[in-house]
C-alpha cells in the first residue's frame, strides 16, 4: 500500500475493506508512523464532526412544515371517514410522547 | 393486541413509532417530525446553502414520506430513508434552482475572534465554528458524505445505499473530505 490511500484508511476505520486491503493496510501502518497520524487526525475529526451544531429552523418554518404534516394527515382522515361512511379507521386520536 | 407500554422516561424508539404510524397512529409520525425535523433542515442548510431552500426541502421530505410510507421490511432505518428523501429533494430543488458555487477550501473564514482565551469552553465553540465553516467550503460531494455519515451518524452502509454510490465511491469522497478537513485545520490560523 502506498501512502496516498487515505482512501484505505478510511476503509479501514469505516471497517469497509476487503481481507486482503486489510491485511495491506495493517501492515503497512506497522511501519509508517505519518499514516498512523493520518488515521489518529482522521478518528479526531471524526469525532468532532459527531458533535457539530447545525443550523436551526426558525420556529415559523417548523410550524409551516408541521402544519402542512397535519393537513396531510387530516385529509386522509377525511378520506378514511368517507370511505367508511363515516364510521371510518381514519389515523388513531390517541397521544404519542 | 396493544403494544405494551414502555418503561417510564423511555422514548419510543424510530422503528416503533413508524410501526405505530403504519397501524394508523398519524401521531406517532408527528413525533418522528419533531424528533428529525431540525436535523434534516440543518442537512438540507448545508447541502443547498440557502434558507428557504432548505425549509421548503425539509417540508417536502416529510411530506413526501408521509403520502409514501416505506416498505415494511429489508431496508435502511426510517432514518436513513428520511435523509434519502431529503438528499433527493435538495438534488431536485438544486436543479430547479441553480446550484450554489462551491468556494474552495482555501478561502475558507478563518476564526473571527483571534485573541487567545483560557475558556476552554470559548475555544471548544471557536473550533465548532471554524469546523463548521470548513464543512461549508468543501466540494458539494464531499460535503454531503461527511454528513450524512459523520455529523448524522448513518453507517457507511446506509450512506452507500441513500446515495447509490459504491462502496469505493464513498470510500473515496469521504477520504478527499477528511483529508481536506485535516489539512485545514493543521494550518495555522
Amino acid at each position: 500500500m502506498d501512502c496516498d490511500r487515505n482512501d484505505l484508511l478510511i476503509g479501514l476505520l469505516e471497517d469497509a475493506l476487503d481481507p486482503g486491503e486489510r491485511t495491506a493496510v495493517e501492515a503497512h501502518l506497522e511501519g509508517c508512523e505519518a499514516c498512523r497520524e493520518v488515521v489518529e487526525a482522521y478518528r479526531g475529526a471524526a469525532g468532532a464532526l459527531a458533535g457539530l451544531d447545525l443550523p436551526e429552523p426558525s420556529e415559523e418554518a417548523t410550524s409551516r412544515a408541521y402544519a402542512a404534516v397535519l393537513g396531510a394527515m387530516e385529509q386522509d382522515a377525511d378520506a378514511a371517514d368517507r370511505g367508511a361512511g363515516g364510521a371510518g379507521e381514519g389515523p388513531s386520536a390517541g397521544g404519542e410522547s | 393486541m396493544p403494544e405494551p407500554a414502555a418503561p417510564q422516561g423511555a422514548q419510543p424508539t424510530d422503528e416503533q413509532l413508524e410501526a405505530r404510524w403504519k397501524a394508523g397512529s398519524a401521531p406517532a409520525f408527528a413525533v418522528l417530525f419533531e424528533r428529525y425535523h431540525k436535523r434534516v433542515y440543518g442537512f438540507a442548510l448545508k447541502l443547498t446553502g440557502d434558507v428557504h431552500t432548505a425549509e421548503d426541502v425539509a417540508q417536502r421530505a416529510f411530506l413526501n414520506l408521509y403520502r409514501k410510507p416505506p416498505p415494511g421490511t429489508g431496508r435502511a432505518s426510517f432514518k436513513a430513508l428520511l435523509f434519502t428523501v431529503a438528499r433527493n429533494e435538495a438534488i431536485n430543488e438544486a436543479k430547479r434552482r441553480g446550484r450554489r458555487k462551491a468556494a474552495s477550501l482555501e478561502q475558507a473564514p478563518e476564526v473571527t475572534d483571534a485573541r487567545p482565551t483560557a475558556d476552554q469552553v470559548t475555544a471548544k465553540r471557536e473550533e465548532a465554528a471554524r469546523l463548521g465553516a470548513l464543512v461549508d467550503k468543501l466540494p458539494d460531494d464531499e460535503r454531503e458524505i461527511l454528513l450524512l455519515r459523520n455529523v448524522e451518524g448513518l453507517t457507511f452502509r446506509e450512506v452507500c445505499e441513500t446515495t447509490g454510490l459504491s462502496r469505493d465511491a464513498v470510500r473515496w469522497r469521504l477520504a478527499r473530505a477528511m483529508e481536506h478537513l485535516r489539512q485545514a485545520l493543521t494550518r495555522k490560523p
